[in-house]
Formats: C-alpha cells, sequence, structure tokens
C-alpha cells in the first residue's frame, strides 16, 4: 500500500482505544487458547487409562492449541497503521476464524 | 392588515436557510445551490461517477469479477457453516463453556463473511498488489474455513 494513497492512521487512534481493542481480542482468543490447551493436557491421559495411546489425536490438539495465537499475531501485524474501525474487522475476522477452526479441529479429533 | 399583522419585512429572509454557521470564516458566505458546487469548490461527484466507470482497466474488471466469484464461494461456506453448527452438540454441562461454546458457533456462522469484509478491508484501492493480494487472501480464507463438520456429515450420509 502505498504512503500517499492512505496515510497512516496510528497516530490518529488513541492510544487506550488501541489497547483495549487489543486487550478484549486476546482475551476472547486466549478463551479457545485455554480449552485447547486443556484438552491437549487432559485428552492423552484420558487415551492412555483406556489404553488407546496410538489413537491420540496429536496433531488437531497441537494444532488446537497453535492457531489462536497465530492468529491473533498476524491479525495484530495486519491491523497496524490501520483506522481503529479496519483493526476491529481484522481481529474479529481472526476470532471467527480461530472459532471455526476449533470446531473443525473439535469434529477431526 | 390589522398592525399586529407580520408584514413582509418580518418574514424569515430565504437565503439565511442557505447559509451556515462559520461559512464567513471559511470564505464561502455567499448561498450554495447544488449547480453551483464547482464555483465553490465542491467536487462534483454526479458528473466523475460515469467517467470513473469508463477508465475501469481490464485488470480492474477481473478484480471485480473475482471479488464477486469468491463472494458466492463465501456465501456457500456461511451456509456450510449454518448447517454445521445444527450438528454439533456441546460435549460438557458447565454454564461458561456452553455460553462460549454458542459464541464460537455464531462466530463460525459469521466467519466468512468477517473475513471476506476484512480482506477487503486490507485490500482498499490503490494498495500494492491489491488484486493478487485480495485473491491470495480470499483462498486462503476459503480453505480455512471448509466447513468441514457438515463436509463430513454429507460425505457420509452418501455412502
Amino acid at each position: 500500500m502505498t504512503a500517499a494513497a492512505t496515510p497512516p492512521a496510528d497516530d490518529a487512534v488513541p492510544l487506550g482505544w488501541r489497547v483495549g481493542v487489543a486487550v478484549i481480542f486476546a482475551l476472547l482468543h486466549g478463551w479457545f487458547l485455554f480449552t485447547a490447551a486443556s484438552n491437549l493436557i487432559a485428552l492423552p491421559a484420558l487415551y492412555a487409562a483406556q489404553g488407546y495411546d496410538e489413537l491420540i489425536p496429536w496433531t488437531t490438539l497441537i494444532l488446537g492449541v497453535a492457531l489462536p495465537p497465530v492468529f491473533y499475531v498476524v491479525a495484530l501485524l495486519l491491523g497496524r497503521r490501520r483506522m481503529l474501525s479496519a483493526r476491529v474487522v481484522v481481529l474479529a475476522a481472526s476470532l471467527a476464524a480461530t472459532a471455526a477452526s476449533a470446531l473443525t479441529l473439535y469434529v477431526l479429533a | 392588515m390589522t398592525p399586529d399583522a407580520p408584514g413582509p419585512l418580518d418574514e424569515p429572509d430565504d437565503d439565511e436557510a442557505l447559509h451556515w454557521a462559520g461559512d464567513e470564516a471559511r470564505a464561502q458566505a455567499a448561498p450554495r445551490l447544488r449547480d453551483a458546487h464547482t464555483a465553490s469548490g465542491a467536487p462534483a461527484l454526479e458528473a466523475d461517477a460515469p467517467e470513473a466507470d469508463a477508465v475501469r482497466t481490464p485488470a480492474e474488471r477481473a478484480l471485480f469479477a473475482g471479488t464477486v466469484a469468491f463472494g458466492v464461494a463465501y456465501l456457500a461456506l456461511s451456509i456450510g457453516w449454518i448447517s454445521s453448527v445444527q450438528l454439533l452438540v456441546y460435549p460438557a454441562f458447565d454454564l461458561l463453556g456452553e455460553i462460549m461454546w454458542q459464541f464460537g458457533e455464531f462466530l463460525a456462522m459469521v466467519a466468512p463473511a468477517l473475513w471476506f469484509a476484512a480482506t477487503l478491508t486490507l485490500t482498499p484501492e490503490g494498495a500494492r498488489h491489491r488484486g493478487r493480494t485480495r485473491m491470495i487472501a480470499l483462498l486462503v480464507g476459503a480453505l480455512v474455513l471448509v466447513p468441514w463438520p457438515a463436509l463430513l456429515y454429507w460425505i457420509g450420509s452418501t455412502q
């Protein structure tokens, strides 16, 4: 994007708003990270107790933990130097993609 | 006419309605009419719009067609997620988990629309490599947001 076409809007957004939006979406992404981490901790032990060690879905469990922070960081980076509304749209898309991928991994696990 | 009735001189000046507070400070004290926009320096949006269509390049037309095609695909993804949500049940009994599960299902249903909106927001007119960036972002979104729960159900029901 050229600087002439879209002037940096970073300075136009108050720091408090920027931090507030980032924190709210971090908490919402954090919920999906928390549930995925809970599954990663609890499920292998449950499978092992039943004698199904070889069936533990490691790929989906690890992807569940990895995807929420990846989506969040990418959305934060893409939202830099943009208006507050654009940041909210990008972070909301990231959160929605996190939720959709969590449901997908739940079904695939 | 009675002495109390308002005379022509007492009626408000019609030109007053065409003034705004602060016009004098901005050197726009004269009444502004619709057809006088060129004199006041305002852009002639109505007159420019057809010209903007006329100078649309083939690349821009291709980008528009690609965006519309992806829009249709994303609509199908939304329908797929709405179907997926009908098939899923929260696997536990805690209230907070149930609330967040419902919230997650709602987010999954609106995810294609939000991804589409975010892509258009991030690739405005004048953005560098606009067409390529937009198409790649929409392709990645379409792959990420495949409604696997409904897809697996449909595949299973056909076998």
